[in-house]
């Protein structure tokens, strides 16, 4: 009887421990470890003002796909030995793809080209042409071209008075604001207004610039052909009401907070806006496809829209503007 | 035989010996290894709040900066808890399980700090609280635990002497139905907030202490909020006409609030007093909207936040300049900012 006793309480004792190894320990039952994807984002700003709802889409694909992402910005914007450092560094520090934001285009499909690249590339906001030539990589961007011809139309069809119209450059004019001015221009070229067309470059006086193009008599049209430019002019118009009154209509792009809030208040007549979400979401989604060898299908161009003020309360813009994390 | 035994203890001693000391001395070269990176997780209680806003806009500075000047490669990931305590645990979870350094949090309820402490204690990574101060019994419970912030009463003391110096400079700009008493209202952040308590206390406080004769006509929680404190505005105008005289704002996104409210009304003249000296109040100050703020060093503020980061995640000492109260509190130094005094 005792010795009976005795061995079930050995057994007894072997089956907890079994158990104790199968709920608390590998030892029997490997779990397998969730596979991290380390992805980097480099754009090519200085601060991530322009990517508000682009993080949102980033950091949503980045849980939902395990993705550890490091969005980063250049000490200097639009400097392109710093951005090639950052890609340098990044792919050394064990990035397994690479979203990129180039401040100019060619150099980093040349990169790959020579080998000093060769993880996967996702560009942004490039040019679908450049994309394929890529190796490894995709490309998300919007048709800023088609931005800048839709703004030209609407202007056109806005202000038939033969008005001026003032084209603000950026500070650091990128892809995107070239292939935007291009489009807007080809319009007006169309439409034989170009003669009515002042490009002023952007930068500090840039306020100066145009208020010395406005002059004293007449009125004109402002279309800002970068974010930046544009909430400069939002910024000048919504605090000198004597320039305010010289001007017809502000249009532009971009999608920030800042903006849409001086589009509600009437300072911006109509803007042309992108899904950053979506484009957020799409390129971290890519990049793990991409670091998993999976084929990523062309996305083509992702959608932008021009809107006025009215717009901001439509549900389809509004869920766009403001995403929800 | 015995003496055999005796040697074999002694040896196999001095086996361990040498093997301990060994392994403390691989320690000790791996401390001495520099790191190549950083990894700072930052979780802010809302990324609308237009002080933290500011503060995370210097943290990036800052993470810049010293990656430039020491080599380090800084990533630093922010995270807006949107106001919800349980995202902000799964936010320090999410921290944890990508291997960050150190944690810099702005808790979202300064009273459950705790379940956010007690991961990090077993993971052994190092917290800097800011700007929301955790309960003391939770700050006490680990050596590695910090807190940055501008001290609340000094700033409802300064404020205070902002409206006290305007009295006494001029009693009628601020007794405007020269009644010889200063009717004023009270626009005060979240009630779990210790900072709202502390500013709304000492605020009134400085006021009578200078001299001010003051009436409160009334007060509201606006949740440091620039709608909800223009919305409380509009009310109280339309409620007690003629009669507000000073605006007294826990923070400056509520005396812009308070200005809003002001400005659809068309009213003027009302002495509105803000806390932060974010970019938006001292703008306000500058055109003359808003009376005068409380400006903390924000740079040095955000600073002293990745200096204590910075130096915890690479194991070397905080940085001189960082003056710890018993060891783990920082208080940034503040500044009035009126139009003349800046």
């Amino acid at each position: 009887m005792t010795r009976k006793v005795n061995v079930f309480w050995i057994l007894y004792g072997m089956v907890l421990t079994v158990l104790f190894l199968l709920s608390s320990t590998d030892l029997i039952i490997k779990e397998e470890a969730a596979e991290i994807y380390p992805v980097s984002v480099i754009i090519g700003d200085a601060s991530d003002e322009n990517y508000v709802n682009f993080r949102k889409g980033m950091e949503r694909a980045a849980v939902e796909l395990n993705a550890d992402v490091s969005f980063i910005t250049l000490y200097e914007e639009g400097s392109e030995k710093q951005q090639r450092e950052l890609i340098l560094r990044e792919q050394e520090d064990g990035s397994r793809a690479l979203v990129v934001d180039p401040v100019e285009s060619g150099w980093l499909v040349q990169m790959q080209k020579d080998r000093q690249i060769s993880v996967p590339l996702i560009l942004l906001n490039g040019e679908r042409s450049e994309a394929a030539e890529l190796e490894r990589g995709t490309c998300i961007t919007f048709d800023y071209h088609a931005m800048g011809r839709k703004l030209g139309e609407e202007i056109l069809k806005a202000h038939t008075a033969g008005e001026r119209i003032c084209l603000l450059e950026g500070e650091n004019p990128d892809m995107a604001e070239r292939l935007f001015t291009r489009g807007l221009s080809e319009i007006l070229t169309e439409a034989g207004s170009s003669e009515r067309a002042l490009q002023i470059p952007g930068g500090k006086d840039m306020g100066a610039l145009l208020k010395n193009a406005l002059g004293e008599e007449g009125k004109a049209v402002i279309a800002a052909l970068s974010p930046g430019s544009l909430m400069q002019a939002a910024q000048l118009l919504s605090e000198e009401e004597e320039t305010e009154k010289r001007v017809e209509g502000l249009y532009g792009r971009g999608n920030t907070v800042s903006l849409l809030n001086y589009l509600d208040k009437g300072v911006i007549a109509g803007i042309c806006v992108t899904d950053d979400f979506s484009a957020g979401y799409l390129s971290v989604k890519a990049a793990v496809d991409l670091a998993e060898n999976r084929s990523v299908r062309d996305m083509g161009y992702l959608e932008s829209y021009y809107i006025r003020r009215e717009d901001l309360r439509n549900e389809k813009y509004e869920k766009m503007l403001y995403p929800v994390e | 035989m015995r003496n055999m035994k005796k040697c074999c203890i002694l040896l196999s001693s001095l086996l361990w010996l040498c093997m301990a000391l060994w392994l403390t001395g691989c320690g000790s070269m791996e401390k001495k290894d520099e790191k190549k990176s950083i990894r700072i997780g930052v979780s802010l209680y809302r990324g609308d709040d237009t002080f933290i806003n500011n503060i995370r806009g210097e943290l990036e500075k800052c993470a810049k900066e010293y990656e430039q000047e020491n080599g380090v490669k800084v990533n630093m990931d922010i995270q807006d808890a949107k106001g919800s305590q349980n995202t902000q645990n799964k936010q320090v979870e999410r921290f944890l399980s990508l291997g960050c350094d150190v944690l810099c949090i702005n808790p979202v309820d300064r009273t459950a700090a705790s379940v956010m402490i007690n991961k990090a204690m077993a993971a052994q990574i190092p917290v800097v609280f800011f700007n929301r101060q955790p309960v003391e019994e939770d700050m006490d419970r680990w050596d590695q635990l910090y807190y940055v912030e501008a001290e609340a009463k000094e700033s409802a003391v300064l404020q205070g002497s902002i409206v006290v110096e305007r009295y006494r400079e001029n009693p009628g700009s601020l007794d405007l139905n020269g009644d010889g008493v200063v009717s004023y209202v009270l626009l005060e952040g979240e009630s779990s907030h210790q900072d709202a308590l502390i500013r709304t206390e000492w605020s009134v406080q400085t006021l009578r202490d200078g001299g001010v004769p003051i009436e409160k006509i009334t007060g509201g929680i606006a949740n440091w909020e620039r709608s909800q404190a223009s919305a409380l505005m509009e009310q109280w105008l339309e409620k007690y006409p003629g009669q507000i005289e000073l605006v007294l704002c826990n923070n400056d996104d509520m005396a812009l609030g308070a200005i809003d409210a002001m400005d659809r009304t068309g009213i003027s003249g009302i002495c509105t007093v803000g806390i932060d000296g974010t970019t938006p109040g001292i703008e306000a100050v500058e055109n003359g909207k808003l009376v005068g703020t409380v400006s903390c060093d924000k740079k040095k503020y955000a600073g002293a936040i990745f200096g204590i980061a910075a130096s915890r995640a690479t194991g070397q000492e905080i940085p001189p300049e960082i003056e710890l109260e018993e060891g783990k509190y920082y208080r940034c130094p503040q500044q009035i900012v009126t139009k003349n005094q800046k």
